[in-house]
């Protein structure tokens, strides 16, 4: 693997793909309280109408949008049974030893594993159908708060694509390392465990020696070119949020407050 | 030439550059940390190194940027590269089941950063007692941050008690997780050996 990281996006020109990064991030936000607050069918029912136009407008395969969830289906199980099977004492249909199955354990059991999986294939729509640069330009403008406690918010953008270039390259020193041990006599491909983890412990010091040689090497470089912290930049092209953005926060605003109508 | 800055500001300014770059590395090194795994054949549950690296992180860069590359680290996954354990990416990740043990990476980190300090301060270069003091540091780092917000996260999230959590989500990795904290402690006295030191010091 020497390409850099990839991410999930898929790109397309549907409205949802059009949207501002910023509004789709609080419009996430939005429908993730919508779902937590949720507690009746009709509540349900509104979520999934919601979700469904959704993938629709955005024209996300099924197998993509629904997939991450799907593959937690272990994980869910285990949940739905421990649910179900500890959740009340009280009025059981049927019980042995401590396990005790009752209605309103099954109910509970429904819910919790509905609402972990309505939460994984909503913020999956986010990352298929946003750029992995715009969430991160969105996520830097909205944690500006954080600079009043010392974080520095705004060398998050910079940093990452600092990191996301980091990857190939120390896959590549590890391999370049590992073929000079192997030259003096390492034995990788030994297919005993402890000398195998003992042709390992000399890869990993010098690897970091290389990559913090690497790092502080381009540290200088960026500080001799003027970088020092970035400070208040500002964009490039300043992008105020549009009126198909105010549009998705209306609905998603409303989705939210009707959730806590249907609730009483 | 009216705003030339002076020697000292320039060795700060250097020294946050290098220091936001070495956590990027180490966002990098956490990343990657399901990649470079080593492959144990007998036990089914995985053996990723990103704990492993958030300790190092915390010992190596202090409690200024240590918490700041497990940022950049959640960040990346969050923003949907593949970099959470078994290639998994995405906000869902965070806000789910497990998230809790991501962001109390952060805490682990700070915390760690801070012990780590200390434990610089009362202890010799290249004595066992700094050893000592890295495993406690890490130790303690781990069960208050990771293991603590962790568990009350997948407690809230699946409704169940506590006890009942922490069976679930920390005791199955208790041995695995000794030997990283053992491996995070040793790496960073040895590179400290070659002449590779923390940041601010």
């Amino acid at each position: 693997m020497k390409q850099p990281l990839t991410g999930r996006f898929i790109p397309g020109d549907s409205p949802v793909h059009a949207l501002d990064a910023r509004a789709k991030l609080i419009c996430l936000i939005l429908l993730l309280a919508a779902v937590v607050s949720a507690g009746t069918v009709y509540g349900y029912g509104l979520i999934l109408a919601v979700i469904s136009v959704i993938l629709l407008v955005a024209e996300l395969p099924l197998h993509l949008a629904v997939g991450p969830a799907w593959r937690m289906w272990p994980f869910l199980s285990v949940i739905f049974i421990m649910n179900a099977l500890f959740f009340t004492a009280t009025d059981p249909l049927w019980s042995w030893w401590i396990f005790h199955i009752s209605l309103a354990g099954v109910q509970q059991g429904i819910h919790v594993v509905t609402n972990v999986a309505l939460i994984m294939i909503i913020s999956n729509a986010l990352t298929l159908t946003t750029a992995p640069l715009e969430i991160t330009k969105a996520l830097a403008s909205l944690i500006k708060p954080l600079r009043l406690i010392g974080i520095p918010t705004d060398d998050v953008a910079m940093i990452i694509s600092v990191a996301i270039r980091f990857v190939p390259t120390l896959l590549e020193e590890a391999d370049m390392i590992k073929k000079a041990q192997i030259a003096r006599g390492a034995r990788f491909e030994s297919k005993r465990l402890t000398e195998k983890a003992k042709s390992y412990l000399p890869l990993i010091v010098p690897i970091f020696i290389a990559a913090f040689r690497r790092a502080d090497e381009l540290a200088l470089a960026m500080e001799a070119r003027g970088y020092h912290g970035a400070g208040r930049r500002t964009p490039q092209r300043p992008a105020p949020l549009r009126l198909p953005d105010y549009a998705a926060l209306m609905v998603c605003m409303t989705v939210s407050i009707l959730q806590l109508a249907l609730l009483r | 030439m009216s705003e030339q800055p002076t020697t000292g500001e320039m060795t700060t300014r250097l020294q946050h550059v290098r220091g936001i770059v070495r956590a990027a590395l180490f966002a990098a090194l956490m990343g990657s940390g399901g990649i470079l795994a080593l492959q144990v054949p007998i036990s089914t549950v995985p053996f990723t190194l990103q704990t492993m690296f958030v300790i190092m992180a915390g010992l190596f860069l202090g409690p200024r940027y240590a918490p700041f590359s497990v940022v950049i680290y959640l960040t990346m996954g969050a923003i949907g590269l593949p970099v959470f354990s078994k290639g998994g990416a995405g906000i869902g990740i965070l806000l789910g089941p497990t998230g809790g043990y991501l962001i109390g990476f952060i805490v682990t980190a700070w915390l760690v950063g801070v012990l780590g300090a200390l434990v610089r301060v009362v202890t010799a270069k290249q004595s066992g007692l700094r050893l000592v003091g890295y495993i406690l540091a890490a130790v303690m780092g781990l069960s208050l941050g990771t293991y603590l917000l962790g568990t009350l996260r997948l407690a809230a999230l699946l409704q169940i008690g506590f006890l009942e959590a922490a069976l679930v989500g920390v005791v199955p990795f208790l041995a695995a997780e000794l030997l990283k904290v053992l491996l995070a402690a040793g790496l960073i006295v040895s590179l400290e050996r070659r002449g590779l030191y923390p940041n601010n010091e």
